[in-house]
């Protein structure tokens, strides 16, 4: 059985985006709810329901793109 | 022979006499008949019929053959029987009523201190003289504004205040109102007060999601944001140097949080602004979203 993810965190270098920007983009790919907070160097992201590793996938894919980030939580 | 003889004398004196009437006999009886060309028999009749006919409305005055009394009847009757008088209350007519008992009755419209009417009405010219209307409003004066002027404007002022709206609705935490105009005292004076009852049901029931982080800060301005917003902050500052913090944007007005203090924010926060003047510390950060 597939493990599924309520929080993961990611160490970030570029801050050009918002909160709002990431929640948004995981509203949108992925259907899920979910808090966000951005600091200079860290994202967190806690969801409203559990996501398998291919949701997770999808943001690390974002992350990195988007904020140079890696996930260095995930649970 | 004798002749018999008029005396010339006599005879010319005589028609001396006659030479004085210097109208004819017919001349005469038309001026006697006048321009209406009346005898003396048309005369008479004329002021026989009127005499009757006056004479008949005299009689019709002085005895009404409808109740068949005369003048003297009636005056007979009045001597007799008085005059009714039904139309006077029964106060007048009553026999025990008098004309003392009208001036006492009239004496106590003049009340403990006897005023009379005299000294009421120099009363009132007094106050009409001490009377100025000059610090009324020229609207209060004016003769076009009536008090249904002042029913219509204050009904329109009625109508843009709801009552409901006043204080004891202000709904706190029910999220109903959120601001209504209460009484209150500002600056020492009483005023119409704004005020606002968040609606703290909406901001704090049901924050799941727990935020705690520190965050270095230095003399370069950096942020937090958080989506969706914190639904209250608390930031504390765990270094030795004062910080400086902005809620919600970037140009909002910096709140300093000295070193080794802290600050609970209770209204939504989106993003936080921090920076020091100079030296760098740690902010911490938590709240619930």
């Amino acid at each position: 059985m597939a493990k599924k993810y309520m929080r993961v965190e990611y160490s970030v270098k570029n801050v050009g985006k918002t909160a709002d920007d990431v929640r948004q983009y995981i509203n949108d790919k992925l259907g899920i709810e979910c808090f966000v907070a951005l600091h200079p160097n860290r994202l967190k992201i806690t969801f409203s329901s559990p996501i398998p590793d291919k949701g997770i996938k999808i943001i690390d894919d974002y992350v990195k793109e988007e904020m140079d980030g890696a996930r260095v939580v995930a649970e | 022979m004798i002749f018999d003889f008029l005396d010339p004398e006599y005879v010319k004196a005589q028609m001396d006499k006659l030479s004085n009437l210097n109208i004819t006999l017919s001349q005469l009886r038309d001026d006697i008949k006048g321009a209406g060309n009346k005898t003396l028999t048309d005369i008479v009749s004329a002021i026989n019929t009127q005499v009757d006919t006056k004479t008949s409305t005299l009689d019709s005055r002085l005895y009404n053959s409808t109740d068949g009394k005369s003048v003297y009847d009636h005056l007979k009757s009045i001597a007799t029987s008085g005059v009714g008088i039904t139309n006077f209350p029964s106060w007048f007519t009553s026999s025990t009523v008098t004309i003392d008992t009208l001036n006492s009755t009239v004496s106590g419209l003049k009340g403990g201190d006897s005023r009379t009417l005299t000294d009421l009405y120099n009363k009132l010219s007094d106050i009409g003289g001490s009377l100025s209307i000059a610090n009324f409003p020229s609207w209060f004066t004016g003769s076009t504004t009536t008090t249904d002027t002042l029913k219509s404007s204050i009904d329109s002022i009625t109508n843009k205040l709801s009552i409901a709206n006043w204080i004891g609705k202000v709904g706190i935490g029910d999220g109903t109102s959120v601001a209504s105009v209460i009484s209150g005292t500002l600056a020492g004076s009483s005023a119409n007060l704004i005020g606002v009852a968040p609606d703290l049901v909406k901001m704090y029931a049901g924050g799941t999601s727990y935020e705690e982080s520190t965050v270095a800060v230095s003399t370069t301005e950096d942020s937090s944001s958080f989506s969706p917003a914190l639904k209250f902050v608390k930031v504390t500052n765990e270094g030795d140097v004062d910080a400086l913090i902005r809620l919600n944007g970037s140009s909002a007005t910096q709140i300093p949080v000295p070193a080794h203090t802290g600050k609970w924010f209770l209204f939504p926060v989106s993003s936080i602004y921090y920076s020091t003047s100079s030296g760098s510390t740690t902010l911490r950060i938590e709240g619930f979203a």
